[in-house]
């Protein structure tokens, strides 16, 4: 048996996990997750908000053969990230010009200079370079930015431990080169 | 969470702090809202299918019209071919219900699903031709054009009316096939990457 028992806390029972009530408890705990996971792949609000109940009502329907096969967060996550890549993939003209993470690792000019002066334009900068990556990699960044350990993030999606360190090495080079330090005077990503 | 990557500095901290910041609303579907949306996105599945059925059928009719009209042998089988190819139309319209109404996401890792919308993607654009019915489609329609074409080739205006157009169209198909190759190599390129990667993770 897996995490089962993350949902608020509690340990819960097998016969307790009905299809609505299981729902019901995951869009509680994995509510902001999954908005902000839905940001991730796409910037059109209106758009976003299909995706969304998308992602919703695809997670309710899995959950009618719910087996535990692996935790509950895997299965969510895998999921959400499956619709959304689907809704990505779809969309073959923007799909044509997305990049891996290794390009925009080895593409310098991309870099900014200047720092973030608020928090949402540093959200804004990091938005638009998840924007830019292929689904594969703008997965393992999500997941990277929700916290998640490489064993989690592993599990999500499939990849070995030794490649999930490698791409987190390069976000970490990227998101260093991004938002590096502040001049002096200046705010930047640390300023809250 | 336990995070086990080697220590982050402050810098990549913050975008996970700013990344985790965003102002996020308590979005939650009740039952009897999924429910609905399910019986709506069904709803619609059938209304897509029974839309490629009809579109079939009146190709098949139209033609099956046509077909009385024409004395000629060769206009007549363009004709008969073209019904075979409004009936088939409808045949896929009529397979493609039960493919829209069981579509799920999938439960795999997401670099097997990626790798498998990827590869949906490819086929799709490779059989599009088949799936279609085009093959019929041409050929129907060159029986039924084709004889009229030959009978008018004396007449040197036609033909001059028509080559631009025809110059035209050749360029563009060059240039179509061009772009299209160009992206299937590349998708290509892709599925071969994520399927080293899907061996590698196994092993």
């Amino acid at each position: 048996m897996h995490g089962i028992e993350l949902i608020s806390g509690k340990p819960v029972t097998e016969d307790f996990l009905t299809q609505d009530s299981l729902y019901e408890q995951v869009a509680e705990t994995y509510g902001p997750p999954l908005e902000r996971l839905a940001r991730a792949y796409e910037l059109d609000p209106d758009l976003r908000c299909d995706l969304l109940q998308e992602i919703h009502l695809q997670l309710w329907r899995s959950f009618a053969s719910f087996d535990q096969r692996c935790s509950l967060r895997t299965w969510v996550y895998r999921v959400a990230h499956n619709v959304a890549t689907g809704h990505v993939v779809r969309q073959s003209r923007l799909r044509n010009r997305l990049v891996s993470i290794e390009t925009i690792e080895a593409t310098p000019g991309n870099d900014h200079t200047e720092h973030a002066a608020s928090q949402a334009q540093a959200l804004e900068r990091l938005s638009t370079l998840i924007q830019q990556l292929k689904p594969l990699d703008r997965q393992i960044i999500v997941s990277y930015l929700e916290g998640m350990d490489a064993g989690s993030i592993g599990e999500i999606t499939g990849l070995s431990p030794a490649n999930i360190a490698m791409k987190v090495h390069r976000i970490k080079n990227i998101l260093k080169r991004r938002f590096g330090e502040p001049r002096t005077g200046e705010g930047g990503l640390h300023a809250k | 969470m336990q995070n086990d990557f080697p220590q982050l500095e402050p810098r990549e901290n913050d975008a996970q702090n700013i990344w985790k910041s965003q102002t996020t609303e308590a979005y939650k579907m009740s039952a009897d809202q999924l429910r609905h949306k399910l019986e709506q996105r069904r709803n619609s599945a059938r209304f897509e299918a029974a839309k490629s059925i009809a579109s079939g059928l009146i190709v098949f009719g139209f033609f099956a019209w046509a077909f009385t009209r024409y004395a000629e042998l060769l206009p007549r089988i363009g004709c008969a071919v073209l019904c075979l190819w409004g009936a088939y139309l409808a045949l896929q319209g009529f397979k493609s219900l039960q493919k829209r109404m069981v579509s799920d996401a999938t439960l795999n890792p997401t670099l097997q699903s990626y790798r498998s919308e990827l590869e949906n993607q490819r086929d799709y654009a490779r059989h599009i031709w088949r799936k279609a019915g085009l093959p019929f489609c041409l050929l129907g329609a060159s029986l039924v054009i084709l004889p009229r074409v030959i009978q008018s080739i004396h007449s040197s205006r036609l033909l001059e009316s028509f080559l631009p157009l025809l110059v035209l169209f050749l360029v563009w198909l060059v240039v179509f096939f061009f772009v299209r190759r160009r992206r299937q190599q590349n998708l290509q390129h892709e599925i071969d990457q994520l399927r080293m990667l899907e061996k590698e993770s196994q092993s």
